[in-house]
């Protein structure tokens, strides 16, 4: 809907290609689309593989604009594509965003939002605060705080309202995450808790928490998409900068402290998008939402939206006619 | 074309329902005539079948595309386009209980989490956009003397081409049909 609407709002016509594992809603919207009276063409679902529906968009020579949220590896193929006919291209791509909790911030609620931020929808989302970067002092006790909330949440039955964590999404995703968690140990992390497959139906995985976890790790720089988390140590507002700012991604921070200053100076040097302060996660349709670098580039939502979709002309009038 | 759901029954023995591509108002198989299984990633069960599109059906799909924005879509009242948009935002609260299941089963999301955040989510940003429609405008910027210039936004789209904005020369204010509104003040004139 980041999409359709602003697109449709400025009267674009629209031909998607949902996530082939995801395109049910999105075929159920198109049908309650016609009911609304959307005219037949406006919006079209062609559902099928990335690689030949979608790169039959991005190659075709009629199409104006790509707008794409995925990895960054598809994302650099649709650049390539788009240059064809020059389209213009909005890129929402991964996150590895870091959640910074200093040594003054209130713990009970920074690491209730830290185990929210990463383990919502199984950690599936761009971005999810797959590293939590605590200070000395709190170290620890971060740790210890974060594994106990990950081992709280109630796995299960994804139609049973009590649930709070589901299965991932596929069985290749639930493969790449279970490797990712073999190479944290194997790169000599500590693994608290979880990390492994639930029952052997569904792709459920156990929420993960990583601690002992060194900057240049793989497990701290590379996109898991799952319920893993990283929580990596820093010494003082240079350090938790110089790592928050760390990796290839740009899309979202968090920063925990009672001290105003430090928040703000944070904020000021952080490489990413959006910046939460005291809180993780929430994102709002009337604020700009997007990064840059393997976070892809432009931004979504707001009036900011519009300016994608629409192509200006500039016109001259004589009046003395 | 409405396709229902068993959502109760979830053993193999039920109707699996299949999905086709919506091309110009029409629910279609494709082109191949092939198709492809979609999961529920908690239970692993087929829960249905959905046509597969290849580069015939986009091409089928970007034609129709480029009529639609070269018909009633560009012509219409932007604020008729806004409309449309809150009426779908109506369709999709109605059948949010619908809406949610079919979610959290296609993409193993605890239903809780639909209901409480996907789903508003949905419907707030379709709501909020539905608003922008008629407010998508362009300014008059000041030049040469007897000069109106005009900066306007001509609507884009998935497969456009340049449309042609029209202003009658004795109105004051003009806005066009298709996303894009171009208001003309001449200056010695109030607002």
């Amino acid at each position: 809907m980041w999409k359709l609407a602003p697109a449709l709002a400025c009267g674009c016509t629209i031909v998607m290609k949902p996530a082939e594992l995801t395109s049910l809603s999105a075929l159920r919207i198109g049908e309650l689309a016609l009911e609304a009276g959307l005219p037949p063409g406006v919006l079209n679902i062609v559902p099928g593989p990335g690689r030949v529906v979608g790169d039959a968009l991005v190659n075709h020579p009629d199409v104006d604009k790509v707008t794409f949220t995925g990895s960054p590896g598809v994302g650099r193929g649709i650049l390539r594509g788009a240059a064809g006919n020059f389209k213009r291209v909005s890129l929402e791509l991964g996150g590895k965003s870091a959640n910074v909790i200093f040594d003054d911030a209130d713990l009970d609620a920074a690491t209730k939002a830290a185990a929210a931020g990463i383990f919502f929808n199984a950690g599936q989302v761009c971005s999810a605060g797959s590293r939590v970067l605590a200070q000395e002092a709190v170290y620890d006790e971060v740790v210890e705080r974060l594994t106990a909330r990950a081992e709280s949440l109630r796995i299960g039955d994804t139609a049973d309202k009590g649930t709070a964590l589901g299965p991932v999404i596929s069985e290749k995703q639930m493969k790449s995450i279970l490797d990712y968690v073999d190479i944290g140990e194997k790169e000599g992390a500590t693994l608290t808790t979880g990390g492994r497959r639930v029952g052997d139906r569904g792709y459920y995985i156990s929420p993960a928490v990583f601690a002992n976890v060194a900057h240049e790790m793989r497990i701290s720089q590379e996109e898991i998409f799952g319920p893993v988390v990283s929580v990596i140590k820093f010494r003082d507002e240079a350090d938790a900068a110089r790592i928050a700012n760390g990796t290839a991604y740009s899309l979202a921070a968090g920063v925990w402290s009672r001290d105003i200053g430090r928040t703000q100076r944070f904020v000021k040097k952080a490489n990413a998008g959006t910046v939460w302060i005291n809180t993780y996660g929430y994102t709002d349709v009337r604020l700009p939402w997007g990064g840059a670098r393997d976070s892809g580039f432009g931004r979504e939502h707001g009036a900011q939206a519009l300016e994608t979709f629409t192509e200006p002309k500039s016109v001259w009038m004589n009046l003395n006619v | 074309m409405s396709i229902a759901y068993d959502y109760h029954n979830t053993t193999t023995t039920a109707a699996i329902p299949h999905k086709q591509l919506l091309i110009d108002g029409q629910h279609v198989e494709s082109v191949s005539g092939r198709s492809f299984k979609t999961l529920n990633p908690a239970t692993e069960e087929v829960i249905a079948t959905i046509s597969e599109g290849n580069e015939a059906d986009v091409e089928r799909a970007v034609s129709a595309a480029r009529r639609a924005f070269e018909g009633r879509w560009s012509t219409m009242r932007a604020a008729e386009r806004g409309h449309i948009l809150l009426k779908l935002a109506e369709l999709m609260k109605q059948h949010a209980d619908e809406l949610a299941e079919l979610e959290s089963r296609d993409a193993g999301k605890p239903i809780a989490a639909v209901l409480r955040q996907d789903l508003p989510s949905a419907i707030d940003t379709l709501t909020y956009y539905a608003g922008w429609a008629d407010k998508i405008s362009g300014d008059v910027v000041s030049t040469r003397p007897r000069c109106a210039d005009l900066h306007g936004a001509r609507a884009g789209r998935r497969g456009g081409r340049h449309r042609a904005l029209e202003f009658p020369a004795d109105d004051r204010h003009v806005e066009t049909g298709a996303g894009a509104g171009l208001r003309l003040h001449h200056r010695d004139e109030a607002g």
